[in-house]
């Protein structure tokens, strides 16, 4: 008996299904398939900042240095050697002989002078651009006094200086980052308000195509610096894949890599199953505290007995579980990770008693009631619980204020007076000790909501900062470090460890200035 | 009749005037800060204050919403803070995806909901209305990004029968995008789930209260044929609330299916709306909130003149 026409129909449909799945599924061998959750809004290495921004941006754009492959030092990129005055102020790099862009043209010192100064030009409106801003004669450049920056010299064709108004020690690892990324001017002025999907540098990879939330593709540099790479011969992006069925999508073989880290609620699961723990890639850049802020400027937080109490009353055991084990107890600020961390640091122990009779004894008694500000991410939420339990065993009752992240910032940024506690994280650009103390604990530092400030510190980190990078800067930065723990201005929680998970045929590697290393990558 | 359908589109555009000037407003009153979102956390207040300069965000409501209006009614709808694309370009490019989603998922609510719907007013307390009455409970009570994880979960990774997400094109319009119409079934199977269940308790009650009008009585006494009395009288007159609620429902799939979209990875008008607001990109909430609105006051434009074929007493109301 022949089926019914619904029947038919229906079974027509899940064939149809079936062989555009398969159809789908069939990808070409030597493509590299990249995810990611979100849309990319930019690939623009001067507007880019983003946890999946900076590797787009790393697809098609180099900067004149980048991380070695034990990603313990720095080394050449576009330029071929570079060099630090002894006073820590001039730059000098030189370019290697005949490198080129993608479109083919020779990358000259002129195009490394043009690229900085486009970061600061008003229309780029770079949120980055303040790494740079010690170059000498930024400020004249900004406010439109001079025409050109005055520390950035082109001395011949290969060679270009780069002048500072102090000496910034770290400045060297932020070349390595996306705001260092040479960018042609003829690709800008060709693109105009589309330059941020129309990119063109010297990375790895040329743009094929980009459709915006669907997908972008990619064709291998064939003039790229060296030689042989990338393996690839190109790579396809697609975007809004949601990051759990991205995890099965790379384990049923659809993909290779995706720029999400694996979710908290993952994490577990790939763990436990030994078939696919091992493509899990720890992420080499993004080290990273989450801490909570008191605002030290009120009572009672302004007495450092109160922040120490409040610190051994957190049970940072507990977080550790919150986070499905992907974490470590943060003792001070700096993540172990990083040189100028004080190894020597004794964990903070969970003592509930003796924070409630240090409290007490700086004058708080039960009673106590105050806010927590807090943004709505999962995790953040699920850390800021359990805090709120551990203060309320010690007598202190916290009101959590939880909002989107647009009024977390408005508030956190322009009304600091207001805050009482505010729980956070921080991922540092670049793994310098700097990068923690200048923004968040300086006296005045931009991202010091908190408001604490101490003379005496500011005065150890300024020494600590002027020290070249090596073993007397990571010992001072050490000392300063015990300082701050000493200071309490924080309740240091934990340093999060953060993986991509990546397909079993895919061999790559993560540096230190957060980016994938796709020219490296390669099939097993 | 000219006159009515003038006096209903004057009103339309009031409605959508409306709607773009409230949503402005409270676009312009909510927390946070757009430059700051562009620029991220850590740019310096310099930085932010200059992008605040260069979008007029330092500017007052007024002259912010005299500024809007001006260039929407020329079809100016701006750049879009968060990625600097064109907002009419990015809508644009976004409504065919969203349209063949709510068109793919309508599709399912009708397919069956309808049959389920009529087979359970005819047969009351049977098995299948039973069955229409748990599955419209577990159709609302289930969220669908779980019932959309759980779908994809089974039928693309244990059962690989579907792709595992991604944006598919019905290949008959010439859309762009990676995918097939493999793509578009799964989503649309959940999010047609619980809206069938929903159109069939609608049309089973529909259909009951119908039933015992005189009319249906008369028809029967006439000896006309069960079949005959559901086609001609039953049918006819218990689809009307059914297809006000494809209106609405149409209206709502257009706004935005920002769930489904963002599990399934479809680039749709949901998931750019939800996108813009998290970034508090005004010109793209703008976009999308006209879109919205002008889809919801169409579609019930349209219905009211579909009623007005279908219905006669409404005809002559109008008239």
């Amino acid at each position: 008996m022949l089926p019914r026409r619904g029947t038919f129909l229906f079974l027509l449909l899940i064939t149809v299904a079936m062989l555009s799945s398969v159809l789908v599924g069939a990808q070409e061998e030597n493509i590299l398939r990249i995810l990611s959750n979100a849309d990319i809004r930019t690939s623009d290495p001067h507007v880019a900042y983003e946890t999946e921004t900076w590797p787009t941006s790393a697809l098609f754009y180099i900067g004149l240095v980048r991380w070695n492959d034990d990603n313990t030092a720095l080394i050449p990129a576009l330029a071929e050697t570079y060099s630090v005055s002894d006073d820590g102020l001039v730059y000098t790099f030189t370019l290697r002989e005949g490198v080129k862009f993608s479109s083919g043209r020779d990358i000259t010192s002129a195009d490394v002078k043009w690229s900085f100064e486009r970061m600061f030009r008003p229309e780029t409106l770079s949120p980055t651009s303040y790494m740079f801003e010690a170059i000498a004669g930024v400020p004249a450049f900004i406010d439109g006094s001079a025409t050109e920056i005055s520390g950035i010299e082109i001395v011949d064709e290969r060679t270009v200086t780069f002048t500072l108004q102090f000496p910034v020690w770290s400045l060297i690892q932020r070349f390595a980052l996306p705001p260092g990324f040479i960018v042609p001017e003829e690709a800008v002025e060709a693109a105009g308000d589309n330059f941020a999907r129309m990119p063109m540098g010297a990375g790895p990879f040329m743009l094929e195509t980009w459709e915006s939330g669907v997908r972008i593709t990619g064709t291998r540099n064939p003039n790229y610096y060296e030689a042989g790479k990338p393996f690839f011969d190109g790579f396809e992006m697609q975007l809004g894949v949601e990051p759990s069925i991205g995890i099965l999508r790379i384990e049923g073989g659809e993909a290779d890599i995706a720029l999400d880290f694996v979710p908290n609620a993952e994490y577990p699961r790939i763990v436990a199953d030994a078939a696919i723990s091992a493509q899990l890639l720890p992420t080499a850049g993004f080290a990273n505290i989450d801490y909570m802020i008191f605002n030290t400027t009120i009572e009672p937080f302004d007495n450092p007995d109160v922040r120490r109490a409040m610190n051994i009353a957190v049970d940072r055991q507990r977080l550790v579980q919150i986070l499905n084990g992907r974490a470590l107890p943060a003792e001070g600020p700096i993540p172990s990770s990083v040189l100028g961390n004080n190894s020597t640091l004794t964990p903070w122990e969970y003592n509930p008693d003796e924070a409630r009779a240090l409290l007490e004894s700086a004058g708080v008694t039960e009673g106590l009631t105050v806010n927590m500000l807090v943004n709505t991410d999962p995790t953040n939420l699920s850390v800021a619980q359990v805090l709120v339990a551990d203060f309320a065993a010690v007598g202190v009752t916290v009101e959590l204020t939880s909002v989107d992240n647009a009024q977390f910032l408005d508030t956190v940024i322009n009304q600091p007076d207001t805050l009482e506690l505010v729980l956070t994280n921080w991922y540092l650009d670049y793994p310098d000790p700097s990068n923690v103390f200048e923004p968040l604990l300086q006296c005045g530092g931009s991202y010091n909501w908190g408001q604490f400030c101490s003379e005496s510190l500011d005065g150890l980190f300024a020494t600590a900062n002027s020290n070249p990078p090596g073993d007397a800067r990571w010992a001072a930065f050490s000392d300063v470090e015990a300082a701050i723990v000493e200071e309490a201005p924080w309740v240091f929680l934990q340093h999060q460890a953060n993986y991509y998970f990546t397909s079993s045929r895919l061999l790559i590697a993560s540096d230190p200035a957060t980016l994938l290393r796709w020219d490296a990558s390669t099939l097993r | 009749m000219t006159a009515y359908l003038l006096r209903r589109l004057v009103g339309a555009l009031v409605v959508i005037w409306g709607v773009a000037t409230i949503s402005f407003v409270l676009v312009f009153l909510m927390p946070g800060d757009a430059a700051r979102m562009y620029a991220g956390p850590r740019a310096p207040e310099a930085t932010v204050e200059r992008i605040r300069q260069e979008w007029g965000l330092n500017d007052s409501l007024p002259v912010q919403y005299v500024r809007f209006l001006g260039r929407a009614v020329q079809g100016d709808l701006g750049r879009s803070t968060r990625d600097g694309r064109p907002v009419l370009q990015a809508v644009i490019e976004r409504v065919p995806v969203t349209i063949q989603l709510a068109l793919a998922g309508l599709s399912v609510e009708l397919l069956l909901g309808i049959p389920l719907g009529i087979i359970a007013a005819l047969r009351p307390g049977s098995l299948i209305d039973q069955f229409t009455t748990v599955l419209s409970l577990v159709g609302v009570s289930i969220p669908q990004f779980a019932v959309g994880l759980v779908a994809l979960y089974l039928f693309g990774f244990v059962i690989p029968i579907f792709p595992l997400g991604g944006y598919g094109v019905i290949p008959i319009f010439p859309l762009g995008g990676y995918g097939t119409i493999a793509h578009l079934i799964l989503p649309a199977l959940v999010l047609g789930f619980s809206g069938a269940a929903f159109y069939a308790r609608v049309l089973r009650s529909s259909i009951l209260e119908i039933a015992n009008e005189d009319y249906i009585r008369t028809a029967r006494a006439k000896g006309l044929g069960a079949r005959a009395i559901l086609n001609r009288h039953l049918l006819r007159n218990a689809l009307l609330p059914v297809v006000t609620l494809i209106g609405l429902d149409l209206a709502l799939l257009l706004g935005g299916v920002v769930v489904i979209e963002a599990v399934f990875g479809i680039p749709g008008i949901g998931l750019q709306a939800w996108t813009a607001i998290r970034n508090q990109d005004t010109p793209m909430i703008m976009g999308t909130v006209l879109f919205a609105s002008i889809a919801v006051v169409g579609l019930n434009l349209l219905i009211d003149l579909l009623y007005l074929a279908l219905d006669p007493r409404v005809r002559l109301n109008a008239a």
